[in-house]
């Protein structure tokens, strides 16, 4: 009897509750932890807006002068040199309304409020006239807008659509596309227009709206022939042609007589008196707009062949500035109301609706249409007999204008509402792209009036109020500011800061939490080299599609680790994936409202380069180089993904830059505010518990993270260097032993339990041994409870022999078998094993060598009809055989299985028998044995097949006696860890259980769930390297080992599903074991659990 | 580029020039451009010129832009940015005052008011930016003064008595001011149009020549056909001649350019493409030519109808100035070498 205890039992019984406490002190700890980090990221951070909406609103004024339009202006001059040469004779007779008259709108896809409107006022219109195709390079030929809402608009109403065709290059015109055309023949021509018949059949659409400006007429009338001639042509393919006709010069050109039989309509664009370029003044005063249809009304055309677009939309002029701006109906109100105006009116002489403000000390003169405008201008028409109109545009207008624009009788036009409705539109006020957002709204109202001649005209008492944004940092057109968002990013962050040192220039940082908390030192880099860093959220979500409080966690999150990170605080946000400074949904306001609230400013752009889908840098330049005059502020990348482009580009940027006489700046610059406003220090009073407990957090997770990302890279690497190892071990290993052995006597020990069903043909098989020496065959039965012992003593063979004892266990009935018999070799068997006919012999020719103690022979699966069998056959050839190969050419087998093995009877003397400290007799025994000095082979050629547990609970617990048995052992042996007296089996073999079958494998699953977490959150990349070189490093290994074993290679591939479901398995059973080990305690056992307190008789 | 013009351009120029001078070509002429991008004669843009660049397949050795009284401002900006981009400065400097329009006579810049002194601050100023900004660069100031479009036309004081002598005159004083605020790396270039309005003695380009000392350059404006209502075709063959003999007389001592050149594109009435070879092949053969700066514009006319003097007006004309100016004759500002640096 060597030992009443076992390996990690626990005599005095406090260890688990000990345990137990530790365990549940460290989870409190780790709750209460978790919970005040969390709590104080959900705490906002106290940061003072350097721009609150109030000091904003107060830089507003309005000038309540009353507004004196002198017109000289050079439309007006046309319109009378028009007026003078027009024969008045041929003024077609007016009152002839046609009831079904057209009522168009002029449609803009990139503009939501349009789609709004549409959706309300659909049933009111016949015809929708989406911009969508342009023609300014005949190289390139017709190309179509990528926001036209083309394929959205279909869906909203019974219209018709006619696309119109302009020839716009963003907002400027391009002549020499259409006058090339002109010049280039009729045959191209006519593939022209044939071109645009298939563009226009495919989209469904009635017809084309041709809009092209600022084109020479040519020589003989060329552009009016052209087009008469592409509208003949359209038509035999059905379809119509609308042309507009500005009212400028251009308007002597035409020639109506020559485009009258084809063109369908014509539409008078109304509405440019004074235009973006001239100086302030009527967009379309009421003496101009009639004085024009008295033009086109002696023109060869007839009064239903004519469309009339009315206007709708402001023009703001800024003092000093050369272009106003255009704004919507909308804006004209938010901006006067905001102003805080209180005589703004539309009333005669010029009947459209003007202000002034001012605004950061510039003053603003607007002018703008409303519905008053449009039912003067509506109504004169209709007296004048037209009957065709055209919104221009949807989106922008008066939503008065409903409730008559589809009436064709003037005098039903009288009687408007008095109460304005606001909230339905995002007004702005203000240039620039740094924007703060005034959700406020409400309702207005004005007064009309009716003068003698039957205009009307009103007075905005209350000026409706709508959501708006107020817009900075667009006061010098020279200074730009680099934006890069994303980062940081160890490849690429420091290349781009580099880059921005040697050239002395500063820009701004927009990063992502998840990145500082990784790279926090490049965080800190960013600010030592005196650059802006601004919050662009924690794990970049699309933040107009996720929940308040959850923008609010993001955007703290990523403010305090900055805090902690850079002693800095900030108050720059960009939103993720909305960068662009033209928001037009209201969905897209709530993350910019949300950081507001927590004292942010958002900063979008005009300038994007599109550098995250392209990694050739001169597209990189060559687009900003396009967008250059659009905006201050550019949106670059330094994250997210391979940003060698934008690294390559920014060099030759920044002298574009240069060159262009541009001032680079940093946000804070652009908007002329102190860096101590946008990066307020964190000062010892603002150093708050949060900040604290939010900066610990941060830091343990770092640390956390870090050792997760070294275990991922050390373990792959140890994984694969062993792979290789292993190959190249087991490659040289040869079968041991000579077949001149001598003849020495076996004694083959088959300790069995309750085996009735197969000792039988475990016995059989191995007396039909062709073994030439003695051998005999003894079974020592563990106090079975069934008919083992009958079955056993039925074999009529005097080489049987049967011992009994009550059962002890396992280790017990072999040191039994040793004790009772005499055999040289001792061969141990599983009950359930059957030999194949030589593997006596192969056993017993591989002691050849005296130095020789014990011997491996080649256990394989014989049951393999279930797929958990099948996966057990792989990884006995696989995982066992192949490492035991290796094992054995540097004598470090850690196993002899008791499947199938053979010690030398002086080998187990030595070793002191079987031990029962350990649940792994096997593996004890084995290390026993190497440390009595004797040498452990592997003999493949001796096969043996075992039966495999076929269900997930039998295997369990095969599996959990495994690795308990494994851990016992080398607690028990690790005298031999890194002992240089045992070489590979110190170095190599033992360590390699600890790593891999116990370290590992229990990690193993939580590396899963970190693929699978990074693959849903769309960053696989961090993760999928490492599982892929894993599961690489098995599949070489399984396939060598199919290869030795001459089974076809396909079986490898088995590897791929018997990772994922014996993984977690294994991993269950490790940690069982770790528990158990810690308890000290024989629990929870199985078959051999009453063997525990049994001693040995 | 190729080597050869690396080496012709190194032995065309000649190597002993004072520092503040815009070296001559011994061979060849300077490539100049003004290009029209902008919303008015003053804009400069990066984007415009590269833009034209890559129309003409050659840099222009000298950009021009205009500077306008009416905003009395220096035009730094733009002169930086041209010099930055490795061309030769030109100025159209103009007592013109808002709106610009060519239908109005003398305005409050008169040449008067600059006798009278009115406009030395300003004058002042604009001398200071000019020895500020330190390189030479190229004045053409009262551009086509014999014609009777500009409110600085002599015609407009006084044809019989004199209205040259005034304009002698203010040239005097204003070369005089800018130069005594160190403004000397101005070029001042006498830039006439080459036919006069009135044929007399007093609007002769010689009446207008300010003395040796005060002129550096001549220039001269060459049109074509601009207008499509407007007169027969113009052959090139026939617009410089004259012009030439007669700058070529006033002072043998001075370069000339063909400071403004330019026609419009009326198939119908002849081909843009022909007068351009002619133009590009014929101002090298005036020995005394050393810069052409092409007139990049197009504008609408009162009766709506286009005058485009562009490169660009039509695919046949593009291709033959390409195809002229990429001669090595015409020296361009290739490689973004700055001839004057």
């Amino acid at each position: 009897m060597r030992s009443h205890g076992f390996i990690f039992h626990d005599k005095k019984g406090g260890r688990w509750g000990r345990f137990k406490f530790l365990l549940i002190l460290l989870a409190l700890i780790l709750i209460l932890g978790s919970a005040v980090f969390l709590d104080a990221l959900f705490k906002t951070p106290r940061i003072d807006s350097p721009s609150s909406l109030d000091d904003l609103k107060k830089r507003f004024g309005a000038f309540n002068r009353l507004q004196l339009h002198q017109d000289t202006g050079e439309s007006r001059k046309v319109l009378t040199r028009f007026l003078a040469n027009r024969e008045s004779s041929t003024r077609h007779p007016g009152g002839l309304i046609a009831d079904a008259g057209v009522r168009a709108a002029f449609f803009s896809g990139w503009d939501d409020a349009a789609f709004r409107s549409l959706e309300k006022n659909a049933a009111k219109i016949t015809h929708l006239c989406p911009e969508w195709l342009s023609f300014v390079d005949m190289d390139k030929g017709i190309t179509e807008l990528d926001e036209s809402g083309i394929d959205r608009v279909r869906s909203i109403g019974n219209f018709k659509l006619m696309p119109v065709l302009d020839n716009l290059d963003g907002s400027r015109r391009v002549s020499e596309g259409v006058e090339y055309l002109m010049q280039a023949g009729k045959e191209r021509q006519q593939q022209f227009t044939k071109q645009l018949a298939e563009i226009l059949k495919t989209a469904g659409a009635s017809g084309v709206v041709i809009d092209w400006a600022e084109v020479d007429e040519g020589d003989d009338d060329a552009l009016s022939g052209m087009i008469a001639d592409i509208a003949t042509q359209l038509k035999a393919e059905g379809l119509e042609t609308w042309l507009c006709i500005n009212p400028d010069a251009s308007y002597g050109t035409w020639d109506f007589k020559r485009l009258q039989p084809v063109i369908a309509k014509f539409i008078i664009l109304l509405h440019d008196e004074h235009g973006e370029l001239d100086e302030a003044g009527p967009i379309a005063s009421q003496d101009w707009f009639e004085g024009w249809l008295d033009v086109i009304s002696s023109s060869d055309i007839k009064p239903d062949q004519w469309i009339i677009s009315i206007g709708c939309q402001g023009l703001d002029w800024t003092e000093g500035t050369p272009l106003a701006e255009s704004i919507t109906f909308a804006d004209a109100m938010s901006r006067a109301g905001n102003a805080g105006c209180i005589n703004a009116k539309n009333e005669a002489p010029a009947l459209n609706g003007t202000f002034s403000y001012h605004h950061d000390g510039q003053s603003h003169e607007v002018w703008f249409l409303d519905a008053v405008s449009f039912a003067n201008q509506q109504k004169a028409a209709l007296a004048y007999g037209f009957n065709g109109f055209a919104i221009n545009r949807i989106g922008t207008e008066d939503p008065g204008i409903w409730s008559f624009f589809n009436f064709s009788q003037p005098d039903k036009i009288n009687q408007l509402e008095s109460q304005l409705p606001g909230g339905d539109a995002i007004t702005s006020v203000g240039n620039g792209e740094v924007v703060t957002y005034d959700p406020s709204s409400g309702s207005g109202h004005r007064t009309y009036s009716t003068s003698e001649n039957g205009k009307l005209s009103c007075v905005y008492d209350v000026f409706p109020g709508f959501p708006t944004l107020f817009r900075m940092g667009a006061t010098d057109q020279k200074k730009i500011a680099l934006t890069f968002d994303d980062g940081p990013d160890p490849d690429w962050t420091p290349d781009v800061l580099d880059i921005l040192k040697a050239r002395g220039v500063k820009a701004t940082f927009f990063v992502i939490g998840k990145s500082v908390e990784r790279y926090p030192w490049l965080a800190k880099r960013i600010i030592d080299e005196g650059h802006e860093i601004g919050n662009h959220s924690f794990t970049h979500p699309n933040l107009a599609e996720i929940p308040t409080s959850l923008i609010r966690l993001e955007l703290n999150a990523t403010q305090r680790l900055i805090e902690s990170v850079t002693g800095l605080s900030t108050t720059l946000f960009r939103p993720p994936y909305n960068a662009d400074s033209k928001p037009s949904k209201l969905e897209e306001l709530v993350p910019i409202k949300v950081a507001q609230s927590l004292g942010y400013m958002t900063i979008l752009e005009n300038i994007d380069p599109k550098d995250w889908q392209t990694e050739n840098s001169q597209q990189i330049i060559d687009r900003i180089k396009d967008t250059r005059t659009l905006g201050n502020i550019v949106l670059l990348h330094d994250g997210g993904g391979d940003r060698s482009g934008t690294v390559e580009a920014l060099p030759k940027l920044l002298d574009y830059f240069t060159e262009r006489g541009d001032q680079l700046v940093t946000i804070g610059e652009l908007l002329g505010m102190d860096s101590q406003k946008i990066l307020p220090p964190v000062t010892s009073d603002k150093k708050s518990f949060e900040f604290m407990a939010s900066g610990i957090g941060f830091y343990i997770l770092r640390i956390f993270l870090r050792f997760v990302e070294i275990f991922l890279v050390v373990g792959t690497v140890l994984v694969v260097m062993r792979t290789v190892l292993v190959l190249f071990l087991a490659t040289r290993h040869r079968p041991p032993g000579s077949p001149q052995t001598p003849l020495r006597k076996i004694s083959v020990l088959v300790p069995a339990y309750n085996e009735e069903k197969v000792i039988e043909k475990t016995v059989n098989s191995l007396l039909a041994s062709d073994y030439l020496g003695p051998f005999e065959v003894v079974v020592i039965d563990d106090g079975s409870t069934d008919h083992t012992i009958d079955v056993v003593e039925a074999i009529q063979d005097s080489r049987v022999r049967l011992l009994k004892q009550a059962n002890a266990g396992k280790a017990h009935a072999l040191q039994r078998g040793v004790d009772h018999t005499d055999g040289d070799i001792l061969v141990f068997v599983d009950a359930d094993t059957q030999f194949q006919k030589d593997a006596l012999t192969q056993l017993a020719n591989s002691f050849y060598d005296d130095k020789t103690g014990a011997v491996s022979g080649h256990a394989r699966v014989g049951n393999t009809r279930s797929f958990l069998a099948r996966c057990q056959d792989l990884e006995y050839i696989s995982g066992f055989n192949l490492d035991r190969r290796a094992y054995a050419y540097w004598n470090c087998i850690t196993v002899v299985p008791g499947a199938i093995s053979a010690v030398r009877r002086e080998a187990i003397m030595a070793a002191g028998g079987f031990s029962f400290e350990t649940l792994a007799e096997d593996t004890d025994l084995t290390l026993a044995i190497h440390k009595a000095g004797y040498r452990i082979d592997y003999q493949p050629e001796a096969i043996a097949f075992t039966e495999a547990p076929e269900t997930f609970k039998a295997l369990a617990s095969q599996r959990f006696r495994w690795a308990f048995g494994t851990l016992q052992c080398v607690f028990k042996h690790s005298d031999m860890l890194f002992n240089p007296k045992f070489k590979a089996l110190g170095f190599f073999s033992l360590p390699g259980i600890l790593f891999f079958q116990i370290l590992l494998v229990a990690f193993a699953p939580f590396i899963d769930i970190l693929l699978i977490q990074s693959l849903f959150l769309g960053h696989g990349d961090d993760v999928l390297p490492y599982f892929a070189a894993f599961i690489l490093c098995d599949l070489i290994l399984a396939a060598v080992a199919c290869q030795m074993e001459g089974i076809p290679l396909r079986t490898a591939l088995r590897i791929i599903p018997q990772r994922f479901v014996y993984r977690p398995l294994l991993s269950y059973v490790v940690w069982k074991s770790i528990l158990h080990a810690m308890r000290g305690a024989w629990v929870g056992w199985g078959k051999l659990q009453r063997t525990a307190s049994v001693s040995v008789p | 580029m190729k080597p050869y013009l690396f080496l012709l351009l190194f032995l065309t120029i000649t190597p002993c020039v004072p520092a503040q001078d815009i070296p001559l070509p011994k061979k060849g002429v300077l490539f100049g451009a003004y290009m029209d991008f902008g919303e008015t004669e003053d804009d400069v843009t990066l984007e415009g010129i590269e833009k034209f660049e890559k129309m003409a397949g050659k840099n222009p050795a000298i950009i021009a832009s205009s500077s306008y009284w009416g905003e009395q401002t220096f035009p730094k900006q733009n002169l930086e940015l041209i010099d930055r981009h490795g061309a030769i400065p030109m100025i159209f400097w103009s007592p013109w005052d808002k709106p610009y329009n060519q239908d109005h006579g003398p305005d409050q810049f008169a040449l008067t008011e600059i006798l009278a002194g009115k406009w030395d601050d300003y004058i002042d100023r604009w001398g200071d930016g000019a020895k500020a900004f330190g390189k030479p660069f190229l004045v053409s100031f009262c551009n086509e003064m014999n014609g009777d479009w500009f409110p600085w036309s002599g015609t407009f004081y006084g044809e019989k008595n004199g209205g040259n002598e005034v304009f002698k005159k203010t040239w005097r004083y204003v070369v005089d001011r800018v130069r005594a605020r160190g403004g000397t790396n101005v070029k001042w270039v006498l830039h006439v149009n080459a036919y006069p309005a009135q044929n007399e003695s007093w609007n002769l380009m010689s009446s207008y020549y300010a003395g040796s000392d005060y002129v550096d350059w001549f220039g001269v404006s060459v049109y074509g056909k601009q207008f499509r209502y407007d007169g027969k075709w113009a052959y090139f063959r026939d617009l410089l001649d004259w012009p030439y003999k007669e700058l070529a007389a006033i002072d043998p001592s001075k370069p000339i350019m063909v400071a403004e050149y330019g026609v419009g594109d009326f198939p119908k009435s002849g081909s843009k493409a022909e007068w351009f070879r002619e133009a590009l092949r014929m101002i090298p053969k005036f020995p005394r030519i050393k810069a052409a700066i092409y007139w990049h514009e197009r504008w609408q006319n009162e009766d709506g109808s286009y005058s485009n003097l562009r490169i660009n007006s039509s695919p046949e004309a593009l291709a033959a100035f390409r195809s002229g100016i990429s001669n090595p004759i015409w020296i361009g500002a290739d490689a973004g070498k700055n001839p004057a640096k």
